[in-house]
């Protein structure tokens, strides 16, 4: 029953589209329609299937990456003020470069393909790990931290048994905004990285197509790569649920 | 100045505070002239109207915060502090948090899982070690902090009104079951508590605290032998519960010298 309401706003939605492209009469190198994205899906179906492999590994890669990374950046900034004051900065400046903009460095430092694909997906999806790491660690309770203190835990033991665990909401909801921004860097960096042809990934797909005016394609391809960020998101979120729901939870279980 | 009613023993103390002053950053005086003695083994009360510092005095103890003037001596090596609210980590069982002191100095974790399963026996919650404490109630809770302030045998247990959240009869309960452990283990131990009943009924030796600056007015020992359930409605009780409450409501002590 909950599904019902999302199912009827993309049916209606998926309606209109059509009925607009239909009336008007517009030309499917301007806008398909719904039907014939559906034809480009089935009529490319192997070259997409083996595209979308190539970049969910990607967006998938680069995501772990950034989350290990950001939560290892995020706990070092966690550490004290002074590492806090000296890095935050330069990461924060991190978030700033425009990805498009450095997209062309990585393909000289690693190549065409998957690793600097991969390189690029860290660097947009690392930074909001790395601020929620450190805000979940900020946040833990003070009334926590004096019980460790009592018993003389050290650093380590404070960071293992009480800032990560007092962070791991914080930290899923990082990782929830790094799923969405992995497939927004891996796509962009295929613009740039990606081969063409029969290794090409859906980036590489969405660029060739515009240049063939294959605009069913192009929305294919497009369609796929939401696909495989809302997959992501999802997991994510069922991972964050599984450890969380019963911490907070009142006596219903 | 402190009035010092009963008998002084002449054991060297487990905790002394000297001429003990402290002031906050703000300029509030929350403590001033405090002088205090307890005996090892006394179990002693803190009692007075909030803001008197009754729970800095707990915190000089416990080492969380430092005097301003003045001295403190804490002599047992083990001590441990149960807080106000329980302060349960939300991702461990009961049993684990149990364990957590013992965790945290490096016992082994087939020794610590066995002591705090007994130290959860000890306060009746064997049953529910599995649980997380969000599926608990606030006095099982409460409970498990208890067991966790016993987990490692402490020789001075500082407790900061630790059931004044608890409704009347689970409070009343828990008190039973501190002086059971108290009468079993034979450690110090020092109670913070806004109520003066709670003091008489459960402490040796009670402080009266005053506001503005924290000091303390008056101390007393209670001498009122075994408690049971009849101890509360007694004539005895009640007459030191109005001795404590008098000296609360007016700052000073009725009877005998004046402040």
């Amino acid at each position: 029953m909950r599904l019902l309401p999302p199912v009827l706003v993309v049916c209606l939605f998926l309606l209109v589209w059509s009925a607009v492209v239909q009336v008007f009469g517009i030309k499917e190198y301007l806008l398909p329609g719904p039907l014939d994205v559906l034809g480009a899906l089935r009529s490319d179906a192997d070259q997409l299937a083996s595209a979308t492999l190539r970049t969910a590994i990607s967006t998938v890669s680069g995501f772990l990456v950034a989350a290990v990374v950001g939560v290892v950046l995020g706990s070092v900034l966690g550490l004290n003020r002074w590492v806090e004051r000296g890095l935050y900065p330069p990461t924060l400046l991190l978030q700033m470069v425009p990805l498009i903009a450095i997209a062309p460095l990585f393909v000289v430092w690693f190549g065409f393909g998957a690793r600097s694909t991969i390189a690029a997906t860290v660097v947009v999806a690392v930074f909001p790990v790395i601020a929620n790491t450190l805000g979940g660690i900020r946040s833990a309770a003070p009334e926590h931290r004096e019980l460790f203190r009592l018993c003389e835990a050290g650093r380590w033991a404070t960071w293992w048994k009480l800032e990560l665990p007092s962070a791991t909401p914080s930290i899923i909801t990082g990782l929830r905004v790094a799923a969405g921004l992995s497939v927004i860097g891996a796509i962009t960096a295929e613009f740039v990285s990606g081969y063409t042809g029969e290794d090409a990934p859906l980036g590489a797909i969405i660029m060739g197509s515009v240049k063939t005016f294959r605009t069913d394609l192009m929305f294919a391809a497009v369609l796929i790569a939401s696909l495989v960020g809302f997959l992501l998101f999802g997991i994510v979120n069922l991972i964050g649920w599984l450890l969380l729901h019963r911490w907070y939870d009142t006596t219903r279980d | 100045m402190a009035e010092i009613i009963g008998q002084e023993r002449t054991e060297t103390p487990a905790i002394e505070l000297e001429a003990v002053g402290r002031r906050f950053s703000g300029g509030v005086e929350a403590l001033a002239g405090i002088d205090l003695a307890i005996q090892p083994g006394d179990f002693h009360a803190l009692t007075g109207p909030s803001g008197c510092g009754k729970t800095t005095i707990l915190r000089l103890i416990a080492g969380l915060d430092q005097p301003s003037s003045g001295r403190v001596t804490v002599r047992p090596r083990r001590l441990a502090y149960c807080f106000q609210d329980h302060r349960l980590l939300p991702w461990r069982t009961l049993e684990a948090n149990v364990a957590l002191p013992l965790e945290l100095n490096g016992v082994p974790s087939a020794e610590r899982a066995e002591r705090a399963r007994v130290a959860l026996e000890r306060v009746g919650l064997e049953s529910a070690r599995d649980r997380l404490p969000a599926a608990c109630s606030g006095g099982m809770c409460m409970r498990a902090s208890v067991a966790r302030a016993l987990v490692d045998t402490p020789d001075l247990l500082l407790l900061d009104e630790p059931f004044g959240a608890l409704d009347e009869v689970t409070r009343e309960e828990l008190d039973d079951m501190l002086l059971g452990l108290w009468d079993s283990d034979g450690m110090t131990i020092l109670l913070v508590t806004h109520s003066i009943r709670e003091a008489t009924y459960l402490a040796r030796r009670v402080s009266v605290m005053g506001v503005d600056p924290g000091r303390i007015i008056l101390e007393q020992s209670i001498h009122l032998g075994v408690r049971d359930q009849d101890t509360r409605t007694g004539a005895p009780f009640n007459e030191q519960v109005r001795i404590l409450q008098q000296a609360l409501e007016h700052g000073a002590p009725m009877n005998g010298g004046g402040s």
